[in-house]
């Protein structure tokens, strides 16, 4: 039987449990954990092939990373104790766990569900800046011009760093208020694209659990909606998102559990860091009550997930969840901004290994969500290669020549990635469409891919 | 007895594999034979460091080994070579850093190649870790008398307690003792001087040029070691 409250059943099983300082935590459990675990289990990157097809690897690194997360378990950084969990618990945690959610409301909701490799159903598709500290001043229209698409299933957009010209602060009245704030504009902008029931994952405002908590009291982030609730890096939570993930179980507030491995960091390389995304999955359901979960690696030193290493990652984790069965969406986040046509084919790439490898999509977040220069437009060709890869059917093994390809075509731009331009260069503000310049540096991509048959 | 210099590449492969007791051992057999602190800082134990920063960039080492390396690297400095170098004479230490992340903020990964790449290079280091409270970084300015305070911070919403440290060390009538510096993704050049803060870098490379420099020091030639990780 599904236990309750299972944020505070974590809270319970945490301050009962080992203390352990911070830095023994990242270097022994973790990193040296991982070490041990990659030998074991021969799970290895290959960087020849950003779409590895071997559904034995893929076995691999779901069994390590049930082992991984029954061991290590998640650190309570509050406390510096461990919450651990026996095999049985985590098993029936995933068992009990939803394959498909009915996401947002009447209808324009929208099934997300639980894909397999080579899967010929459309992925479930979020749209935004997912994050992206943007000024209040272009919210609501770069918010429309996604939730005007209609190849877009979901929003889930940046994050609001100055209200009333007080610069926003963690735990601050300002976090609450730019909470609300952020949830009025995206709200007005999926009504006034005729969706007034989108889904939305919101307050990404939320630093603290205090954005997500306002939005929640104003009755702006309710039944149908999700919360964003990161573990933290690597294997750790906080009473900040515990409190988020009790008080939205109890308002019916999904929880989107954000996985992000730092790969090059505590998590190792690919290998490691794809073995921690399914432990930190399978953890974030007993710690968070988590509806679905957002496949996330972040690379070290270049941040975004356009990299070959991350887009193993992206797809060894997709591959593992045929073992798991749960609702995982890979995040795209390129390296350049909106402008800049290498984007599009950072998009493409990491569209065509996470939908051939069973993944659903969210982003396509430009310049790794440093910036908010994106558009819907980016997001319209994230969304019809995703439908065009899913309709061939796709396998990851042969995914991987079109992903090589098209790394060629952006490789360069990673050492120093450009940041493409403001929302109001790239689009009409007024109509909230695309101007001639970037709609035709759509459009000469779009040929491009057509040529190599990943759209329409 | 001549310092036996063929122990150098002994210690620097030993190093790079992480045998701690072997480099030990071998660091003190160098100075049995003559072999100055300075000698074996400078053509063993940094040259070692730059391997492993190499191997890093390269995706063969991660964050662990860089931290583990660092750890060998203080560790044969205070047990085996500071004990003999007179601190003003020798030079070995470029200058002291407090560093840290604010209050608020858990990010610690780019504070900690900063940490790292400060100590390959000749800084002393005294990290006090993540979501570090203004007056604790006062407390660390009063004690350690740093020659710089180095702050990281990676969201919009926690980088204006590097604001609150500055004026902290105002109201402590520190600021005028000490230098700073600060970085994370949320920063920038722009906000550095908003806050009064001296420098602001952004990566772990340009951090140590910076600290050169607030030091009237020249840095070392660029990229060697290097690493373009952000701050």
């Amino acid at each position: 039987m599904k236990p309750m409250l299972r944020p505070l059943l974590f809270e319970e099983r945490a301050r009962e449990g080992e203390y352990v300082d911070q830095k023994r935590f990242d270097m022994r459990h973790v990193s040296a954990r991982l070490r041990e675990l990659e030998r074991e289990y021969g799970v290895s990157y290959d960087p020849d092939c950003p779409v590895p097809g071997d559904p034995s690897l893929a076995k691999s690194v779901y069994e390590a990373g049930l082992v991984f997360a029954e061991e290590t378990g998640l650190l309570l950084v509050d406390e510096n104790r461990v919450a651990r969990f026996s095999g049985d618990e985590i098993r029936e945690a995933v068992r009990l766990a939803p394959r498909e959610l009915l996401l947002g409301r009447g209808r324009d909701a929208r099934r997300l569900r639980a894909r397999r490799p080579g899967d010929r159903d459309k992925p479930f598709i979020f749209a935004g800046l997912a994050g992206t500290p943007t000024p209040l001043e272009v919210f609501y229209a770069t918010a429309l011009s996604y939730a005007r698409e209609p190849l877009v299933d979901a929003i889930d957009h940046g994050s609001v760093n100055e209200v009333f010209g007080v610069k926003v602060k963690s735990g601050a009245p300002s976090e609450a208020l730019a909470g609300i704030e952020e949830l009025r504009a995206v709200r007005k902008a999926v009504e006034d694209a005729g969706r007034p029931g989108m889904h939305i994952l919101g307050a990404e405002s939320s630093v603290t659990a205090t954005a997500s908590l306002a939005a929640m009291a104003a009755g702006l982030l309710g039944e149908g909606d999700a919360q964003l609730l990161p573990i933290l890096n690597e294997m750790k939570t906080d009473y900040s998102q515990l409190t988020k993930a009790l008080v939205g179980a109890m308002r019916g507030v999904h929880g989107a559990a954000l996985i992000d491995p730092v790969v090059g960091g505590f998590a190792r390389g690919p290998a490691g860091s794809s073995i921690t995304a399914v432990a930190e999955t399978v953890l974030s359901l007993l710690a968070y009550d988590a509806s679905y979960f957002l496949i996330h690696p972040v690379h070290i030193t270049r941040q975004a997930t356009t990299t070959p290493e991350c887009l193993w990652v992206e797809a060894v984790v997709g591959q593992a969840n045929t073992s798991l069965g749960l609702p995982l969406v890979a995040d795209v986040w390129p390296a350049n901004g909106a402008g800049a046509p290498e984007l599009l084919y950072e998009v493409a790439a990491n569209t065509v290994a996470a939908v051939a490898s069973g993944l659903n999509l969210l982003g396509p977040t430009p310049t790794a969500g440093t910036a908010p220069h994106g558009t819907g437009l980016e997001a319209r060709l994230m969304a019809e290669v995703a439908v065009k890869t899913a309709r061939d059917g796709l396998k990851p093994g042969d995914a991987c020549e079109a992903v090589k390809e098209l790394y060629g075509r952006y490789r360069g731009s990673l050492e120093k990635p450009s940041p493409g331009k403001p929302f109001t260069e790239l689009y009409d503000a007024r109509r909230v469409a695309p101007r001639s310049e970037w709609l035709e540096a759509y459009r000469r991509v779009r040929a491009e891919l057509a040529d190599m048959g990943l759209v329409e | 007895m001549g310092c036996r210099r063929e122990l150098f590449k002994e210690i620097i492969d030993s190093f790079v594999e992480f045998e701690g007791g072997e480099v030990k051992r071998l660091v003190g057999e160098a100075l049995e034979s003559g072999c100055g602190p300075h000698e074996v800082i400078e053509e063993a134990l940094r040259p070692a460091m730059r391997i492993v920063g190499e191997r890093f960039e390269r995706g063969e080492y991660f964050l662990p080994e860089l931290v583990e390396a660092g750890d060998l690297f203080n560790e044969v400095l205070e047990e085996l070579l500071l004990p003999l170098i007179e601190r003003e004479a020798s030079g070995s230490r470029v200058g002291r850093v407090v560093i840290g992340t604010v209050k608020g903020d858990l990010h610690d990964i780019g504070k900690n190649l900063v940490a790292t790449m400060l100590r390959v290079n000749g800084f002393e280091v005294i990290d006090l870790g993540v979501d570090v409270p203004p007056e604790r970084f006062v407390e660390a300015v009063e004690k350690y008398r740093p020659d710089i305070l180095g702050m990281s911070a990676l969201l919009t919403t926690t980088m204006l307690e590097m604001k609150n440290v500055i004026d902290a060390l105002k109201s402590a009538g520190l600021r005028d003792k000490v230098k700073v510096i600060v970085g994370g993704a949320a920063v920038d050049e722009d906000y550095a001087r908003e806050i009064g803060a001296d420098a602001y870098a952004e990566n772990a490379v340009e951090a140590v040029e910076k600290c050169f420099r607030l030091l009237g020091r020249e840095p070392p030639r660029r990229g060697k070691p290097s690493s373009g990780s952000p701050v």
